[in-house]
Protein backbone atom coordinates (compact mmCIF):
# COMPACT_ATOMS: atom_id res chain seq x y z
CA UNK A 1 0.00 0.00 0.00
CA UNK A 2 1.34 3.67 -0.66
CA UNK A 3 0.13 6.67 -0.10
CA UNK A 4 -0.06 9.23 -3.13
CA UNK A 5 -1.13 12.71 -3.70
CA UNK A 6 -1.66 15.60 -6.43
CA UNK A 7 0.11 18.02 -4.75
CA UNK A 8 2.69 18.71 -7.20
CA UNK A 9 -0.53 19.33 -9.78
CA UNK A 10 -2.27 21.31 -7.24
CA UNK A 11 0.58 23.40 -6.42
CA UNK A 12 0.80 24.62 -10.28
CA UNK A 13 -2.80 24.91 -10.42
CA UNK A 14 -2.79 27.44 -7.73
CA UNK A 15 0.48 29.22 -8.73
CA UNK A 16 2.47 28.45 -5.68
CA UNK A 17 6.54 27.16 -5.49
CA UNK A 18 7.56 24.84 -3.57
CA UNK A 19 8.67 27.68 -1.21
CA UNK A 20 5.60 29.48 -1.20
CA UNK A 21 3.69 26.12 -0.23
CA UNK A 22 5.87 25.17 2.22
CA UNK A 23 5.62 28.43 4.09
CA UNK A 24 1.91 28.66 4.02
CA UNK A 25 1.76 24.69 5.94
CA UNK A 26 4.96 25.69 8.06
CA UNK A 27 7.49 23.16 6.76
CA UNK A 28 10.77 23.46 4.42
CA UNK A 29 10.47 23.52 0.98
CA UNK A 30 12.71 19.69 1.19
CA UNK A 31 9.60 18.64 2.90
CA UNK A 32 7.09 19.78 0.01
CA UNK A 33 9.77 18.35 -2.70
CA UNK A 34 9.96 14.96 -1.00
CA UNK A 35 5.75 14.43 -0.29
CA UNK A 36 5.38 15.23 -4.12
CA UNK A 37 7.74 12.44 -5.13
CA UNK A 38 6.32 9.97 -2.63
CA UNK A 39 9.63 9.99 -0.48
CA UNK A 40 7.90 10.92 2.81
CA UNK A 41 4.37 10.19 4.25
CA UNK A 42 3.36 13.54 6.04
CA UNK A 43 1.54 13.31 9.16
CA UNK A 44 -2.09 14.00 9.45
CA UNK A 45 -1.94 17.46 10.51
CA UNK A 46 0.53 18.11 7.93
CA UNK A 47 -1.64 16.53 4.99
CA UNK A 48 -4.82 18.10 6.53
CA UNK A 49 -3.14 22.10 6.38
CA UNK A 50 -1.96 21.13 3.13
CA UNK A 51 -5.80 20.07 1.86
CA UNK A 52 -6.81 23.36 3.73
CA UNK A 53 -4.52 25.85 1.56
CA UNK A 54 -5.96 23.84 -1.47
CA UNK A 55 -9.59 24.18 -0.16
CA UNK A 56 -10.34 20.32 -0.99
CA UNK A 57 -11.37 17.73 1.48
CA UNK A 58 -8.55 14.70 1.83
CA UNK A 59 -9.38 11.96 -0.15
CA UNK A 60 -8.85 14.09 -3.48
CA UNK A 61 -5.26 14.86 -2.46
CA UNK A 62 -4.17 11.86 -0.78
CA UNK A 63 -5.44 8.70 -1.29
CA UNK A 64 -3.78 5.05 -0.88
CA UNK A 65 -3.07 2.58 -3.57
CA UNK A 66 -1.79 -0.92 -4.34
CA UNK A 67 1.36 -0.77 -4.85
CA UNK A 68 2.24 -2.69 -7.94
CA UNK A 69 4.74 -6.06 -8.26
CA UNK A 70 7.36 -3.96 -10.10
CA UNK A 71 7.02 -0.89 -8.22
CA UNK A 72 7.38 -3.50 -5.08
CA UNK A 73 10.38 -4.67 -6.56
CA UNK A 74 11.94 -0.96 -7.04
CA UNK A 75 11.28 0.00 -3.57
CA UNK A 76 12.76 -3.37 -2.49
CA UNK A 77 16.03 -2.14 -4.38
CA UNK A 78 15.90 0.85 -3.12
CA UNK B 1 25.28 25.37 5.99
CA UNK B 2 26.00 21.98 4.17
CA UNK B 3 26.02 18.72 5.86
CA UNK B 4 29.18 17.65 4.45
CA UNK B 5 31.22 20.60 5.63
CA UNK B 6 29.56 21.01 9.37
CA UNK B 7 30.89 16.78 9.38
CA UNK B 8 34.42 17.76 8.11
CA UNK B 9 34.91 20.54 10.59
CA UNK B 10 33.62 18.53 13.13
CA UNK B 11 36.29 15.81 12.54
CA UNK B 12 38.90 18.67 12.19
CA UNK B 13 37.19 19.95 15.79
CA UNK B 14 38.35 16.44 17.21
CA UNK B 15 41.55 16.12 15.54
CA UNK B 16 42.21 20.12 16.81
CA UNK B 17 41.09 18.29 20.64
CA UNK B 18 42.95 15.76 20.13
CA UNK B 19 46.26 17.91 19.60
CA UNK B 20 45.64 20.70 22.11
CA UNK B 21 44.94 17.73 24.80
CA UNK B 22 48.49 15.71 23.94
CA UNK B 23 50.55 18.03 25.71
CA UNK B 24 48.91 18.13 28.53
CA UNK B 25 48.69 14.30 28.94
CA UNK B 26 52.01 13.77 29.14
CA UNK B 27 52.38 17.01 31.55
CA UNK B 28 50.18 14.84 33.56
CA UNK B 29 52.27 11.82 32.93
CA UNK B 30 55.43 13.80 34.00
CA UNK B 31 53.94 15.05 37.00
CA UNK B 32 52.66 11.86 38.35
CA UNK B 33 56.54 10.15 37.03
CA UNK B 34 57.63 13.16 39.49
CA UNK B 35 55.23 12.33 42.82
CA UNK B 36 55.91 8.78 42.35
CA UNK B 37 59.74 8.84 41.96
CA UNK B 38 60.70 12.34 43.86
CA UNK B 39 61.52 13.91 40.91
CA UNK B 40 62.31 17.77 40.15
CA UNK B 41 60.99 18.89 36.73
CA UNK B 42 58.72 18.87 34.69
CA UNK B 43 57.76 20.64 31.02
CA UNK B 44 55.30 21.04 28.65
CA UNK B 45 54.84 22.82 25.41
CA UNK B 46 51.94 24.85 25.75
CA UNK B 47 51.74 25.84 22.12
CA UNK B 48 48.95 23.42 20.97
CA UNK B 49 46.90 23.88 23.85
CA UNK B 50 46.77 27.92 23.69
CA UNK B 51 45.78 27.17 19.60
CA UNK B 52 43.30 24.55 20.37
CA UNK B 53 41.31 26.86 22.89
CA UNK B 54 42.03 30.08 21.00
CA UNK B 55 40.44 28.08 17.48
CA UNK B 56 37.67 26.14 19.97
CA UNK B 57 36.27 29.53 21.29
CA UNK B 58 35.79 30.96 17.99
CA UNK B 59 33.87 27.43 17.07
CA UNK B 60 31.71 28.15 19.94
CA UNK B 61 31.15 31.58 19.35
CA UNK B 62 30.19 30.67 15.97
CA UNK B 63 28.01 28.08 17.27
CA UNK B 64 26.42 29.88 19.80
CA UNK B 65 25.35 32.80 17.35
CA UNK B 66 23.91 29.93 14.58
CA UNK B 67 22.06 28.91 17.32
CA UNK B 68 20.31 32.27 18.48
CA UNK B 69 18.92 32.42 15.36
CA UNK B 70 17.17 29.23 15.92
CA UNK B 71 16.39 28.93 19.69
CA UNK B 72 15.56 30.84 22.22
CA UNK B 73 16.38 28.61 25.59
CA UNK B 74 19.80 29.54 26.35
CA UNK B 75 20.88 25.94 27.34
CA UNK B 76 19.73 25.13 23.55
CA UNK B 77 21.91 27.75 22.38
CA UNK B 78 24.71 26.34 23.79
CA UNK B 79 24.63 22.86 23.77
CA UNK B 80 22.44 22.40 20.81
CA UNK B 81 24.65 20.43 17.79
CA UNK B 82 25.11 22.24 14.78
CA UNK B 83 24.80 19.40 12.62
CA UNK B 84 21.05 18.81 14.25
CA UNK B 85 18.03 20.01 11.93
CA UNK B 86 15.03 19.74 13.32
CA UNK B 87 12.70 22.80 11.83
CA UNK B 88 9.64 20.89 10.88
CA UNK B 89 8.39 17.26 11.16
CA UNK B 90 10.42 15.49 8.10
CA UNK B 91 13.67 17.10 9.69
CA UNK B 92 12.90 15.93 13.03
CA UNK B 93 12.37 11.99 11.93
CA UNK B 94 15.56 12.00 9.90
CA UNK B 95 17.47 13.67 12.74
CA UNK B 96 15.46 10.87 15.31
CA UNK B 97 16.31 8.17 12.54
CA UNK B 98 20.03 8.94 12.62
CA UNK B 99 20.47 9.21 16.29
CA UNK B 100 18.99 6.12 17.13
CA UNK B 101 21.36 4.79 14.45
CA UNK B 102 24.03 5.80 16.18
CA UNK B 103 22.59 4.25 19.53
CA UNK B 104 22.77 1.21 17.88
CA UNK B 105 26.09 1.31 16.68
CA UNK B 106 27.45 2.50 19.87
CA UNK B 107 28.31 -0.90 21.54
CA UNK B 108 30.68 -2.17 18.47
CA UNK B 109 32.30 1.14 17.87
CA UNK B 110 32.91 0.47 22.07
CA UNK B 111 33.88 -3.20 21.41
CA UNK B 112 36.36 -2.01 18.44
CA UNK B 113 37.61 0.19 21.16
CA UNK B 114 38.17 -2.07 23.91
CA UNK B 115 40.23 -4.06 21.19
CA UNK B 116 42.32 -1.65 20.13
CA UNK B 117 43.33 -1.05 23.94
CA UNK B 118 44.81 -4.39 23.65
CA UNK B 119 47.59 -2.87 21.49
CA UNK B 120 48.99 -0.48 24.37
CA UNK B 121 51.10 -2.45 26.19
CA UNK B 122 53.21 -3.38 23.05
CA UNK B 123 52.86 0.35 21.46
CA UNK B 124 53.00 2.37 24.56
CA UNK B 125 57.03 3.50 24.11
CA UNK B 126 56.27 4.50 21.01
CA UNK B 127 52.71 5.95 21.21
CA UNK B 128 52.28 7.10 25.44
CA UNK B 129 49.28 8.97 24.33
CA UNK B 130 47.51 6.26 22.83
CA UNK B 131 44.68 5.76 24.95
CA UNK B 132 44.48 9.80 24.76
CA UNK B 133 44.04 8.94 20.97
CA UNK B 134 41.36 5.89 21.54
CA UNK B 135 39.03 8.22 23.52
CA UNK B 136 38.43 10.29 20.29
CA UNK B 137 37.28 6.92 17.93
CA UNK B 138 33.85 7.51 20.51
CA UNK B 139 33.37 11.19 19.31
CA UNK B 140 34.30 10.29 15.59
CA UNK B 141 32.70 7.25 15.18
CA UNK B 142 29.13 9.08 16.67
CA UNK B 143 29.08 11.84 14.09
CA UNK B 144 30.26 9.74 11.27
CA UNK B 145 27.64 7.54 11.47
CA UNK B 146 25.27 10.44 12.24
CA UNK B 147 26.13 11.72 9.07
CA UNK B 148 26.01 8.82 6.83
CA UNK B 149 22.53 8.02 8.37
CA UNK B 150 21.20 11.86 7.10
CA UNK B 151 23.37 12.39 4.27
CA UNK B 152 20.80 11.39 1.71
CA UNK B 153 17.78 12.65 3.24
CA UNK B 154 18.84 16.66 4.36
Amino acid sequence: MKLHNRVKELRARFNLTQEQLAKKVGVTRQTIAAIEKGDYVPSLFLALNICRTFCLPMEKTFWLQEERDDEKEMDLLD
Amino acid sequence: MKKKWIYWISIFGFLLTAWGFIPLYSFASQVAYMIKNDGTQASVNITPTIIFLFISTGFGLLLYRHNSKKHKNISLKLLMPVEFSEQDEREKIITANACRKVYLFMPFVFGFTLFLMLLYPFIDDVIPFYPMLLLFVYPIAQITIYYLSIRKQL
